[in-house]
C-alpha cells in the first residue's frame, strides 16, 4: 500500500471541497501509532479508544492552521501526549490526592484490563516496572524503547531539551532495571 | 546507559478487539462530521440574541425615520391652528397688540394717576 505523505494530504485539506478525503487519508496513516502511544500511557483500550477520538477532533478543529514547523505526526502526537496526561491528572484530581496512587490505578488497570496479554510474565512484570516511573519517565522510556524514536522527534513531541531528554530517559531506564532485578531475586 | 534488553521491545502484549482499527476510521470521520453540525447550530445559537438586537434596532430606527417627520408636520399644523388661524410668522409678529388709537398725553396720565393716589405719594413720585 502506498503511504501518502503529509504534504500531499494538507494540500488536499486546504481543497473545501477534499478536506473529508483528506482527513480520511491522515486517519488511516496515524491512528495506530497514535493508538499505541496512548495506549501505553493509560494502559486501559476503553480510555484509550475515547482519547484518540478526543485527538482527532482535536486535530480536524486545527489542522488549516498547521504551519510545517514541525513534523505532521509530531504536531498530532504532541496533542496526543497532551490529551493522555490531562486524562491522568484528572483521575487523579478525581480519585487520588497523589501520584504514587496514580501508578496503583494504572497497575490494577493492566491487571484488570482484558486486552492485556497476562499470560506473558515477563512482559507483564515489565509493563508493572514501567508504570512505577513518572508520567514524563514513562512517555520518554516508552517513546525511545518502543517507539524507536530519536531524541530530536521526542524534544519536538514534548518541547523538552534534548539533554534533559537522555537524563530523563537514563533515569528511567536504571529504576526498571533496579525494578526488575528485585522482582528476579523475589522470584 | 542504553543496556536494557532489547528482547523487551519485540513483543507487544497489549491487544484490540477485533476489527478495531478497521472501523475506526469510519467512527472517527461520523465524529468529525458530526462536531461539525453542532459547531453552525452553536453558532447560530450564539448571535442569535445579538441578531434579535440588530433586528430591533434597525425597526425602532426605521420607525423614527418615518414617523418622525410625520410629527414634526403635525406639530407645526397644531401651532399654527392654536394661534393664529391661516396667519404667518411675520404676520403675527407684525400685528401691534395694543391698541393703536390709544395714544394719552403725558397731562393725561397724570390726571388719571391723579385719581386714585394722595399729595404725599406725588411728592414721592417727584423725589424717585
Amino acid at each position: 500500500m502506498n503511504v501518502i505523505e503529509d504534504d500531499a494530504i494538507l494540500k488536499l485539506f486546504h481543497d473545501s471541497n477534499r478536506e473529508q478525503d483528506a482527513f480520511r487519508l491522515l486517519v488511516d496513516k496515524y491512528k495506530e501509532r497514535l493508538y499505541w502511544h496512548i495506549r501505553k500511557i493509560v494502559i486501559s483500550h476503553e480510555d484509550t479508544d475515547d482519547i484518540l477520538q478526543n485527538v482527532f477532533v482535536k486535530t480536524w478543529q486545527r489542522l488549516k492552521e498547521f504551519r510545517f514547523e514541525s513534523k505532521l505526526y509530531t504536531w498530532i502526537c504532541r496533542i496526543a501526549t497532551n490529551e493522555a496526561l490531562n486524562f491522568l491528572n484528572e483521575k487523579r484530581r478525581k480519585v487520588y490526592g497523589n501520584s504514587d496512587e496514580i501508578s496503583d490505578f494504572l497497575i490494577n488497570t493492566l491487571e484488570s484490563d482484558k486486552y492485556f496479554f497476562s499470560e506473558d510474565k515477563i512482559q507483564k512484570e515489565l509493563q508493572c516496572a514501567i508504570l512505577m516511573l513518572s508520567d514524563r519517565q514513562r512517555i520518554v522510556f516508552n517513546m525511545r524503547y518502543f517507539d524507536d524514536m530519536s531524541y530530536e522527534e521526542i524534544s519536538q513531541t514534548l518541547g523538552v531539551a534534548i539533554g534533559t531528554l537522555k537524563a530523563t530517559y537514563h533515569n528511567a531506564v536504571q529504576k526498571v532495571e533496579a525494578t526488575l532485578k528485585i522482582v528476579d531475586t523475589l522470584n | 546507559m542504553e543496556n536494557m534488553n532489547e528482547k523487551y521491545r519485540e513483543k507487544n502484549p497489549f491487544t484490540v478487539p477485533d476489527g478495531y482499527f478497521d472501523r475506526l476510521t469510519e467512527r472517527i470521520m461520523e465524529l468529525t462530521e458530526s462536531k461539525k453540525e453542532i459547531h453552525k447550530s452553536n453558532l447560530l445559537q450564539v448571535f442569535r440574541p445579538y441578531i434579535g438586537i440588530v433586528a430591533m434596532f434597525v425597526v425602532m430606527m426605521g420607525g423614527m425615520y418615518m414617523l418622525v417627520p410625520i410629527a414634526m408636520e403635525r406639530g407645526e399644523d397644531l401651532l399654527n391652528d392654536t394661534i393664529v388661524q391661516g396667519t404667518s410668522e411675520e404676520e403675527i409678529l407684525a400685528d401691534d397688540i395694543f391698541d393703536s388709537g390709544f395714544n394719552p398725553t403725558n397731562d393725561e396720565i397724570i390726571e388719571y394717576l391723579a385719581i386714585e393716589i394722595d399729595n404725599y405719594e406725588l411728592i414721592l413720585a417727584d423725589v424717585y
